[in-house]
């Protein structure tokens, strides 16, 4: 029996429903509706390239391996958009090569400074503070101040034994005996020489066995982030007491507003040594403990003189109230 | 966008693009025979809710635009029919209607509405007039039909539907389908009966 038949389906054909048709009012709410999803929901641009792709190579293009091909090539496309360009990288890597630079050339530098500076600054470290002194001494302190007491004589440096500026020459040792002797400084250079000759030859081996190790161990322990808490090192104290040298010339707030420019963040303690009761040197210098301090996050480099004055506590107290003031206004 | 050398996929793949245009191309070359066929399958008892199964499919088919993809053997017209189709069966389901396939035939000697149509007041010929009384005859004979042999037979005879495509609008195996429209034609030809009696006649002496 056919499934077909051609005199119902003429019947069907004249029927006399023939020209029937939904109300105006039901045509009108479809096309009204049909309109309003259009403008409420754009159709997304993956819908837009099917459509595209299937009007160029029919309805069975995702199926013939050109879909597949296409979505390949705009993985690839997400893929390498999603690495971070040269410039990225050019402009990355001289940054981190600065970053060594400049720390690796502070601490090259360090030791060529402390040779002029250091000595300066264990003066000025130790030195009574000019509120302290009296007026004259000012003077001469202003003249002394700068040169080094290697370059004194032997009845100076007796006479700064019972001074504070002596007190700190044995916590120097290390700067004086690792610094390479200034170029243009004859004097220094021999100065160095017979100070070299006066410095225990214990504490110079170990201070020329650490600039052996200054470059290895920074790279070795280069902090994640500067300014945090990083392993104990010894180029830490050269720093530290550069900065108390500078803290003492300038201020706390001056030396912490620089310090805070240059992304160096930490806080400074200072641990206050006693003499040695027979000698009246301050104790070799101990190892200096960094800790982290529990507000700021920042390391805490500590150090440890004889006998600091007033004024150099009272500086560095402002220097670490600066940088403590800093960071709770601009990193909370 | 009345040309009718764009196909219905085109038309429904600009539509899904945004383009409203295409949306009412579509919307007017199928807005009568969805519409009739709606109302045959709903039947006399279903009339009043033809307009908003009508409305109705037409929004599904508005919502579910992204969901939408042509695949080899089943063109737009087919989803359109299926939406159609599954929102006819709710309503008929609500209605109480019985779905068997084995649902004898129901008769009765009631005046139907499509008696009671006007005839058109134009001039018709012999013959014109003989096959509006065959429809009409047909009109009353599928409101006796099981909806879903009514709807087998509509698909096949009047929306053009290949057994193929029925199988998907139905929702049904190919037998099942081929079953429901040998039932169909086996019933409107009995029913008929009369009413084509010249036709055949005539086919005989020729």
């Amino acid at each position: 029996m056919s499934l077909h038949d051609e005199h119902l389906k003429q019947a069907l054909k004249h029927a006399p429903d023939k020209d029937l048709a939904p109300s105006d009012a039901a045509r009108s709410a479809v096309l009204a509706y049909a309109n309003k999803a259009l403008k409420v929901k754009p159709v997304s641009w993956a819908v837009r390239f099917s459509n595209w792709m299937q009007e160029w190579f029919g309805p069975s293009w995702h199926s013939v391996g050109l879909g597949s091909a296409v979505a390949t090539v705009l993985i690839v496309v997400v893929v390498w958009h999603g690495q971070p360009d040269d410039a990225i990288w050019q402009m990355s890597k001289p940054i981190e090569e600065s970053e060594y630079k400049s720390e690796d050339s502070a601490l090259v530098q360090a030791p060529q400074a402390a040779s002029v500076e250091s000595q300066r600054e264990a003066a000025v470290l130790a030195a009574p503070s000019p509120a302290e002194m009296p007026s004259a001494a000012k003077a001469e302190s202003a003249k002394s101040a700068p040169v080094s007491p290697i370059l004194a004589s032997k009845n100076d440096q007796e006479n700064l034994k019972n001074s504070d500026l002596a007190e700190a020459v044995p916590q120097v040792p290390s700067l004086v005996a690792s610094a390479p002797a200034p170029i243009d400084q004859g004097n220094a250079v021999s100065a160095d020489a017979e100070l070299t000759k006066e410095i225990p030859p214990e504490i110079l081996a170990s201070s020329t066995a650490l600039k052996d190790n200054v470059t290895a161990k920074k790279l070795a322990e280069k902090p994640n982030m500067r300014g945090l808490a990083s392993p104990k090192s010894a180029e830490n104290l050269h720093m530290t007491e550069a900065t108390l040298v500078r803290i003492k010339n300038e201020g706390g707030k001056s030396v912490a507003n620089q310090d805070i420019q240059a992304g160096n963040f930490r806080l400074i303690k200072i641990e206050t040594q006693k003499k040695n009761a027979e000698t009246l040197d301050c104790p070799q210098i101990q190892n200096q403990s960094i800790a982290v301090d529990a507000t700021t996050g920042f390391r805490i480099e500590s150090i440890a003189i004889c006998e600091a004055s007033g004024l150099l506590q009272t500086e560095v107290e402002v220097y670490n109230q600066t940088v403590r003031d800093w960071q709770s206004s601009h990193l909370q | 966008m009345g040309d009718i050398s764009i196909s219905d996929d085109v038309l429904m793949r600009k539509f899904c693009a945004g383009d409203g245009k295409a949306f009412q191309a579509l919307y007017a070359r199928h807005e009568k025979p969805l519409y009739r066929y709606l109302r045959r399958v709903l039947g006399t008892a279903l009339a009043a809710q033809v307009d908003e199964v009508f409305q109705d499919t037409w929004m599904r088919m508005v919502d579910a635009r992204d969901s939408w993809q042509p695949r080899d053997g089943v063109a737009f017209k087919t989803w359109l029919y299926t939406l159609a189709h599954h929102r006819a069966v709710d309503i008929l389901r609500k209605g109480g209607r019985e779905f068997s396939v084995d649902e004898g035939w129901q008769d009765d000697d009631s005046e139907t509405p499509w008696q009671l149509w006007p005839a058109s007041t134009a001039d018709q010929t012999e013959q014109q007039v003989f096959w509006r009384n065959a429809g009409q005859q047909l009109l009353h004979c599928l409101d006796g039909l099981p909806a879903l042999q009514r709807a087998a037979f509509l698909l096949h005879h009047e929306d053009g539907l290949s057994l193929d495509e029925m199988t998907q609008v139905l929702n049904a195996e190919f037998e099942t389908v081929k079953s429901r429209l040998r039932y169909a034609l086996s019933k409107l030809r009995l029913c008929m009966g009369a009413h084509l009696q010249p036709i055949f006649e005539s086919e005989n002496t020729a």
